[in-house]
């Protein structure tokens, strides 16, 4: 449990890792994201074309 | 190399598989970077635990700066040449930028906090990087400013152009100012050879970096990716309501 409690830094250290890691995957997600949402919308831009 | 890059048709294809050498990079180093930080390495004599803290405070601070300089310099070929994929690039990377040097305040308050008995002083290093961070929110704001695209992004590298100034400013500061943020301990690359700080920490933090820089670089090809799909997206959906 030493390892969690960090020698009492633990209220520190935990937020500090937290913060980081929770923006840059929300950041990796939202591009990931964005990324499907574009293609999905191209595709249905073009679908009606091919058929007409 | 870089002209055939700059075409965007080329850069889609040509940043598969960067790709997934970025994306393989970020998930190996991060994941051995946490291991180093946070159970690998020693605590400081003098700040003990919070010392671990630093490991991604720092490398964060490097990325911020890397981006905007990076940025800045595409902001040159933007309004120099005229060259579409730069101007995409500033959109694509700002709020990457802006990310980072959000992770490098934080960061840097709760370390600060049991440190130095203050989440935030107004010195030099801290306000300079604050002022990065809304140099960063500008250039944001900017890219969607006006109706027409060139024009936003036109505005948007001439404000990442005067930014730059900030740069040596962030650098230097703990140099030119008696800040509170203590001088780097890493401050050209002949200081690696001969570091201020020891091996055992100086590897987590270099493995922090190493996994910080491919996730850079995967974020700039996905989002680079994304602007030029939007363009397309755009370019279509003009096309269609004149037709």
């Amino acid at each position: 449990m030493d390892f969690f409690d960090m020698n009492g830094y633990a209220q520190y250290i935990w937020p500090a890792y937290g913060t980081a890691i929770t923006l840059l995957l929300g950041l990796v997600v939202s591009s990931l994201r964005q990324n499907r949402k574009l293609k999905r919308e191209i595709k249905a831009l073009e679908q009606p074309q091919k058929t007409a | 190399m870089i002209t055939q890059f700059a075409n965007p048709l080329r850069f889609q294809k040509l940043s598969r598989p960067l790709l997934w050498i970025s994306n393989i990079g970020a998930l190996i180093l991060s994941l051995w970077g946490l291991y180093l930080a946070l159970i690998g390495s020693p605590p400081d004599y003098l700040q003990s635990e919070t010392v671990r803290i630093m490991y991604i405070h720092v490398p964060a601070a490097w990325l911020a700066m890397l981006c905007y300089s990076s940025m800045a310099f595409a902001a040159l070929v933007f309004i120099v040449w005229k060259h579409t994929l730069a101007g995409l690039y500033i959109r694509a990377i700002a709020p990457v930028g802006a990310t980072f040097t959000a992770i490098c305040l934080i960061t840097g308050s709760i370390w600060g906090y049991p440190t130095w008995g203050t989440w935030w002083v107004w010195d030099a290093r801290l306000t300079s990087v604050l002022i990065l961070f809304f140099l960063y929110l500008g250039v944001v704001a900017l890219c969607d400013a006006f109706e027409n695209r060139d024009k936003s992004l036109t505005a948007a590298a001439w404000l990442c152009l005067i930014g730059i100034v900030n740069m040596p400013i962030i650098k230097f500061s703990v140099d030119w100012w008696n800040t509170l943020h203590q001088p780097s301990s890493l401050s050209s690359f002949s200081q690696i050879a001969q570091p201020a700080i020891a091996g055992d920490m100086l590897t987590p933090l270099l493995v922090m970096a190493g996994a910080y820089l491919c996730l850079f670089a995967t974020l700039a090809i996905i989002r680079l990716n994304n602007e030029i799909l939007l363009r397309k997206l755009e370019n279509a959906r003009l096309r269609e309501s004149r037709a």
